[in-house]
């Protein structure tokens, strides 16, 4: 790690703090980074204001949602990727899915799921299985005819060759389509847990400390959900250069 | 019984590349034969069906009509090995060479440590003298076109079938090969039919040169390579070899111009 990579960190916080004791604008809407780191960790202590249940909620909805999208997802992408018949009947209206905006879909998820955790984790699972299908579609369709014709070549038919050649030829597509559904879930799940009445995580946390200018939590849930996005991100980037270490090193 | 005795017979294969196109006359009347653990060099003009009619005896596709006899039998897949241009593209980057190596063998029901030990001993007959535990993404491209030669002859099928193995090397490389390909078929004996772009190599190589029409291919005509072996380099000093390659160089031009 290089000392580089702080200094953007640094001049943002800086300017926070330059712009918060400006008094440009009212300490109700914005408060400076001290105030907020010190809010920040007495929120993430144990306690009746912490926001770890809350933390936990959104962490649970998302990996749930993303779970139920991979086991999903793949398996139809897949099957959609093998026959031509299958991605020809299908893929606009995958393609039609997944180019709508989810969050449109809340009202209609609403009259289905009611308000609980089945709404937001069935909105999610829906709106990342799709990203998914089409990418684990591409990467069979994809796939390099050549080492398909290699296998052939040997005698290695059927499921043997999707299973020896395709799936792995297939895998760095499957792998991208679901580090976009990863972000698109944690998104969902916020907006969802914002719009969709619910008692906890940090959607609702953030959303009700807008509305009681408790500005500080409001601003250090802003941050702790960022952080998350953020190693949520970067731990499944590490995860794909192991699975698919060959990607991107074919000259 | 002698094995890769070769017989392509009276082979026609047509394709339709896009709907509104007429369909395509690829091979026309075809015949050529080749006896088993001969080295053979296909040439011919640019798209002449070189590499459909390599499909064919690689029993990948089947023809129009004519036939396609390997030791008196169709081929079957897993009995012809193919060795493509494309190194990179034909190679599994995600097995490591020896797997690569090893990745017949074991698909088609030797143990993973059985299927290894030989691949090992494939690898030591061709020279491969670098880390077999290496990616293909870490090699050079001549080392990655002989963990696909060695992969191809690791399962000993009876007819090898080279599509323009070296035509995206550097030539210093595919000079090397060259030799190296000479040594492993003067031990193994494996029929040998290597589609080239490149008619000194074509001749430094076969015994027999076929040079192929332009669409619909058919064979044009068949030349004798009678140079003694072990060859050298050299043999292309020879008054003989200017007159043979003039000789290819006239027909195909001919062809070409036709």
């Amino acid at each position: 790690m290089k000392l580089r990579m702080l200094v953007g960190p640094l001049v943002i916080l800086c300017i926070w703090q330059i712009v918060a004791i400006s008094g440009f604008w009212s300490p109700i809407f914005i408060s400076s980074p001290v105030k907020v780191v010190t809010k920040m960790l007495t929120l993430l202590l144990p306690g009746a204001s912490s926001m770890l249940p809350d933390l936990a909620q959104t962490i649970y909805r998302t990996l749930f949602g993303i779970s139920v999208a991979v086991v999903v997802g793949i398996p139809v992408g897949l099957l959609m990727g093998i026959s031509r018949r299958v991605t020809d009947s299908l893929e606009f209206v995958i393609d039609f899915g997944r180019s709508m905006p989810a969050t449109a879909l809340i009202p209609l998820f609403v009259f289905f799921f009611g308000i609980g955790d089945g709404a937001k984790i069935s909105l999610v699972s829906l709106s990342c299985s799709l990203v998914i299908i089409l990418n684990a579609m591409y990467g069979v369709s994809h796939a390099s005819p050549t080492r398909r014709m290699v296998a052939r070549t040997m005698g290695i038919t059927g499921l043997r060759l999707f299973r020896s050649v395709i799936l792995p030829d297939a895998l760095p597509q499957i792998l991208v389509g679901v580090r976009t559904a990863l972000s698109m879930a944690l998104v969902l799940v916020v907006v969802s847990e914002m719009f969709l009445g619910s008692g906890s995580g940090l959607g609702r946390r953030i959303y009700d400390a807008q509305l009681m200018y408790r500005i500080e939590e409001m601003y250090s849930c802003i941050i702790i959900i960022g952080i998350v996005g953020y190693v949520l991100n970067r731990s499944f980037v590490l995860l794909e250069g192991w699975l698919v270490h060959w990607t991107g090193k074919e000259k | 019984m002698t094995k890769g005795h070769l017989v392509v017979d009276s082979i026609f294969k047509s394709y339709v590349t896009s709907k509104n196109r007429p369909r395509i006359q690829v091979l026309s009347d075809l015949t050529f034969s080749v006896a088993s653990g001969e080295f053979i060099s296909l040439f011919g003009p640019n798209g002449c069906g070189k590499t459909t009619l390599l499909r064919l005896m690689a029993g990948l596709e089947q023809p129009d009509s004519g036939s396609i006899w390997l030791d008196e039998r169709p081929p079957v897949l897993g009995r012809v090995g193919v060795i493509f241009q494309n190194y990179r593209d034909s190679l599994f980057p995600w097995l490591t060479a020896i797997d690569n190596v090893a990745y017949p063998l074991y698909m088609n029901g030797l143990s993973r440590s059985v299927a290894r030990a030989r691949a090992i001993c494939m690898c030591e007959e061709l020279g491969l003298s670098f880390d077999l535990k290496t990616y293909p993404y870490l090699l050079s491209g001549g080392q990655q076109q002989l963990v696909a030669n060695a992969r191809a002859l690791a399962y000993n099928p009876e007819v090898l079938l080279m599509d323009e193995p070296f035509s995206s090397l550097d030539y210093e490389t595919s000079i090397v090969l060259e030799d190296t390909l000479l040594e492993v078929w003067n031990k193994t004996r494996k029929t040998i039919i290597f589609v080239s772009h490149d008619i000194d190599e074509a001749l430094y190589l076969a015994d027999r040169l076929i040079l192929l029409t332009r669409l619909p291919a058919t064979v044009k005509t068949c030349m004798d390579i009678p140079f003694v072996r072990p060859r050298t380099q050299s043999i292309r000093l020879q008054p003989d070899y200017a007159t043979l390659k003039q000789r290819s160089i006239d027909t195909f031009l001919e062809e070409v111009n036709r």
